[in-house]
């Protein structure tokens, strides 16, 4: 090869080999950025109004200016509450109902004192002009009614009061029935009439004004369907709008509405400017729509609350900057939609603490048998192995073992608790605190053991009071690391303690009782949760929380090893 | 006189009785530490013993096993169940390659760069980066996996791939064009002028760099069905065991002796040319072992599949379609433990604890091996 191809190919490694550090380096920020931003948004962010009222209703916390907030709020709410409620129960329908009522009254007195035409109509003989001269007959009697309910269904439909109006008509095609067949009874007292002709009377003189009557409803309920969707995301968005509402309410999220800017605006943009209707399609089958509410309500006066929302959102939400600590300190609400992450923090500490206070003892005391006891041979080294043999276990093999040997064998408790997790934990980083404590105590030179011995010291007077003591930093750094490890494991703790949902428990529950701990539920969260996209911020919260736990671990591991290393140097 | 002989007498049995008491307290303080020494021992053959007690009865039912091993129809819960676990081993498989396809070069460069190339300083600021990759929970690696990595390559995969296969790939077409047109002018061309030389080198390097040009302009318009698939996980799975890598082959390269490196420089190759011909060979039974414990890593790993794969119980595709949502036995394990019925022992109980007990065989044999490779360089 020629040299300066040899060169460039030596250039070109060494870029290649920097470019892959670079590389790892990316990684590392691509993958850290997005969980702290959005990690630190958990606890950090701009709250609307909800929130302060979820912390002071449920959590008897009042923030600073909260009643002063509440008041611009309500203030800013109470004008589109009016418009709402004018819209939902409009009182000029009053004499409407009385001249709906009084038109069908006449229509059927009509019906009574026009007996001889109908009859004589009866009496026609070809069956087609007789049918005609019914449905005309019918026609003319009714129109009166017809066009009355049409004007009511049409005014509701452009001046609102669709519900109310709704009801009038609902309250029209249950009454009309018997009213019709008193009718048309005093008409069959008149004369005898077959049963074909009665049917027939039947069938136009009641069916008629009905299917009227249930077309303007069908308009009118789409309408309202509409708005009720409407008005279910205003109600997503600001909570209930009266307090004899919000005490009807069984869960926390119905209860208040957003509390946090980015949900507020979501469901803002979702929910309330954009309506899902129900449509049947080509193939006749139902379908949900999601349309424009702005187009939709075009002319209503819905439309004025649309763009009264979108000018006022602000002071109705009341958005401001607020840091929420006590994101770690409390308990969670409704499914983590409210409130903190206290409860894994503590079963992560738990269960952590519980596998170190298990594995660390074992952990060292194997190891000075292997530094200081062993003498090479085939049980030390088949002792060595299993070691090597333990520490390449898959952790999820660790958590069926759990379950069926601590569990299902030897009931160490009904069923998973913080105890049967932290065994198992305890057995995941045993071989990591055995490696990690015998180069400790390799690395304590022979002359420390030779002094001890040759002052006097027997060989475990020696061991405790010289060897330990001068391996413990490095013996510490090994069990803090796999500490880390330990709170970060999920595979064996799924079977063995962790639960999604629970209380923070207390010190003696952690021997019966199973815990929700941080992995499990990051896990949960985003996985299994109903309303995974609503919580976004509490996942993020969660893994930043557990990743910030492990590399501090980590972190002062580092640091003892360092000065460590600085003391060996000197 | 009688006296003080009784009482030297005394003394001496005392002092016999003493050491006695020593003696025994020391076997029994040395027998104390050993039982404690052997629960390492005690737990892998109690994890040995339960997993095969609990799969017993799966592998006693050879029906199952044929289908187990054979079939694709996975359906536990029904009436009539079917135990057919040929996607997932498959799944696993796929996931376990993918990932050691892009995590055992990179590592094996990192591990490189970090103990030939750069300056032990900057080594020494790298090893706490690499640790700190290592120390991240899977669970987090997960969470990333899911709710951030997947939506972007579902929305911008075939771009984001396209990109890196031509950004990484030109240069490295490029390099590689070199040695492979000296060979040939070596071969073929040997007496040949300087300007065909010329001009066969550049065809080389243009040839090359068309291959991964190519690869991604054909990538960039594929559509990607779902975010959480074999590539994710894969991705993501070998950001975890590149610090294993890199670490346990750091240390073999760091353990090759120095008189290698200084005479092969010394007889005038280059430092590519040493590391490539000297100190690989020279390190290859760690880096061996290195990239054994970063597959098992790997095949243990249960969170980021589970949350990254997909779960879909088919075999993709064509079959290298890393594109499609696949499902692997760790994955399997958790999701469906929590289904079974864990005391009354039903089939499907057994038939997760016969997944964890192929596992833990791989598991176990892989460690055999790494053992086995670390004795025999440690022995030479």
């Amino acid at each position: 090869m020629k040299t300066s191809t040899r060169k460039v190919l030596d250039k070109s490694f060494t870029l290649t080999s920097y470019a892959s550090l670079a590389l790892m380096c990316l990684v590392i920020v691509l993958f850290l950025a997005p969980i702290i931003v959005n990690g630190i948004g958990a606890v950090v962010f701009r709250a609307t109004v909800e929130h302060d009222k979820f912390l002071y209703e449920t959590l008897g916390r009042e923030s600073s200016g909260y009643r002063e907030e509440l008041e611009k709020s309500n203030a800013a709410r109470k004008p589109l509450y009016e418009m709402m409620a004018h819209f939902e129960k409009s009182d000029n329908y009053g004499h409407l109902v009385e001249k709906i009522n009084a038109a069908r009254a006449q229509c059927l007195s009509k019906l009574e004192s026009e007996a001889d035409i109908i009859f004589a109509a009866l009496d026609i003989e070809d069956s087609r002009e007789r049918l005609e001269k019914v449905r005309a007959i019918a026609d003319a009697a009714w129109s009166p009614y017809i066009n009355e309910i049409s004007a009511l269904a049409d005014d509701s439909l452009h001046n609102g009061g669709t519900l109310s109006a709704a009801e009038i008509l609902k309250k029209q095609s249950n009454s009309l029935p018997g009213a019709a067949k008193l009718a048309l009874n005093s008409l069959y007292e008149k004369k005898k009439l077959s049963f074909q002709q009665k049917s027939m009377l039947r069938r136009n003189f009641t069916s008629f004004p009905m299917s009227a009557l249930a077309q303007n409803l069908e308009k009118l309920e789409q309408a309202n369907a509409a708005y009720n969707s409407f008005k279910k995301g205003v109600a997503e968005l600001l909570g209930p709008s009266t307090a004899a509402e919000k005490e009807k309410l069984n869960l926390l999220r119905q209860k208040y509405g957003q509390p946090r800017e980015n949900l507020a605006r979501d469901v803002f943009e979702q929910s309330v400017l954009h309506i899902s209707v129900a449509e049947k399609d080509a193939e006749g089958r139902d379908v949900v729509r999601k349309v424009e509410s702005a187009e939709y309500f075009k002319g209503t006066p819905v439309e004025e609350m649309i763009s009264y929302m979108q000018k006022n959102m602000p002071q109705m939400m009341q958005y401001h900057w607020t840091v929420y600590l006590g994101f770690f300190f409390d308990n969670p609400y409704d499914s983590n939609i409210f409130g903190g992450i206290w409860p894994m923090i503590l079963g992560t500490f738990y269960l952590t603490v519980g596998a170190m206070l298990i594995a660390a003892p074992l952990g060292v005391i194997a190891a000075i048998y292997f530094s200081e006891y062993a003498k090479p041979g085939r049980l030390v080294s088949l002792l060595r192995m299993c070691v090597g043999t333990l520490a390449g276990v898959p952790s999820i093999v660790f958590g069926l073992f759990g379950l069926s040997f601590l569990i299902n064998t030897l009931r160490v408790s009904e069923s998973k608790s913080v105890l049967a997790g932290a065994i198992t934990l305890a057995l995941l980083i045993l071989p990591t605190i055995i490696k990690a404590s015998e180069e400790a105590l390799k690395s304590v030179p022979n002359s420390f053991r030779e002094a001890a011995l040759g002052l006097g010291a027997g060989k475990w007077k020696s061991i405790y009071s010289v060897i330990l003591p001068s391996a413990l930093p490095g013996m510490l750094t090994g069990i803090i690391i796999s500490m880390g490890r330990a709170a970060g494991e999920t595979a064996p703790i799924i079977f063995t303690a962790a639960t999604s949902t629970g209380a923070a428990l207390a010190v003696w529950e952690v021997f019966t009782q199973a815990t929700p701990a941080l992995p499990w539920n990051i896990y949960n969260m985003c996985s299994e949760h109903e309303m995974a996209d609503k919580v976004q911020h509490v996942q993020y919260g969660m893994v930043l929380t557990l990743i910030a736990i492990v590399l501090t671990l980590n972190m002062v591991a580092i640091l003892i090893r360092a000065k460590i290393q600085k003391k060996l140097k000197n | 006189m009688n006296k003080t002989h009784k009482d030297r007498a005394k003394e001496l049995i005392m002092d016999r009785h003493n050491s006695a008491r020593k003696a025994f307290m020391g076997w029994l303080g040395r027998s104390v530490l050993l039982c404690i020494t052997a629960v390492p021992t005690l737990a892998i053959v109690f994890i040995l013993f339960f997993i095969l007690k609990e799969s017993m009865p799966f592998f006693d039912n050879l029906g199952y096993v044929k289908e187990f091993f054979t079939s694709t129809n996975w359906a536990p819960s029904k009436e009539a169940p079917h135990f057919g676990a040929l996607s997932i081993f498959y799944g696993t498989a796929m996931v376990t390659i993918g990932s050691c396809a892009i995590a055992v070069p990179l590592g094996i460069t990192v591990a490189v760069c970090l103990s030939e190339i750069v300056s032990p300083r900057i080594a020494q600021t790298f090893k706490p980066i690499i640790e700190l990759l290592a120390a991240i929970p899977s669970v987090a690696y997960g969470f990333f996996a899911l709710v951030v990595f997947a939506p972007i390559l579902q929305n911008h995969g075939g771009a984001l791939i396209s990109s890196v296969i031509i950004v990484a790939g030109i240069p490295l077409a490029a390099l590689a064009s070199m040695p492979a047109s000296e060979i040939a002018i070596g071969r073929l061309f040997k007496g040949a002028k300087q300007t065909p030389k010329t001009i066969l080198r550049w065809g080389f390097a243009i040839a090359f760099a068309a291959i991964p040009l190519w690869a991604g302009f054909s990538v960039f318009s594929i559509e990607i069905n779902s975010g959480t698939n074999a590539l994710n996980a894969s991705i993501i799975l070998a950001i975890m065991a590149i610090p294993t890598i890199v670490s346990i082959s750091q240390d073999a390269l760091s353990a090759v002796g120095r008189d290698m490196r200084e005479g092969s420089l010394a007889l005038g190759s280059t430092r590519f040319e040493t590391i490539v011909k000297v100190m690989l060979p020279c390190a290859k039974s760690g880096i061996a072992v290195a990239v054994i414990l970063g597959f098992m890593r790997v095949i243990g790993e249960t969170m980021v599949v589970w949350m990254a794969s997909g779960n879909s119980l088919k075999i993709p595709e064509p079959f290298y379609n890393f594109f499609e949502p696949v499902r692997t036995l760790t994955a399997t394990i958790a999701g469906e433990m929590g289904e079974a019925d864990q005391s009354t022992g039903s089939a499907r109980y057994h038939v997760l604890f016969a997944m964890s007990f192929c596992l833990l065989m791989t598991g176990m044999l892989m460690n055999a091996a790494s053992q086995w490779i670390g004795s025999k360089k440690s022995g030479k």
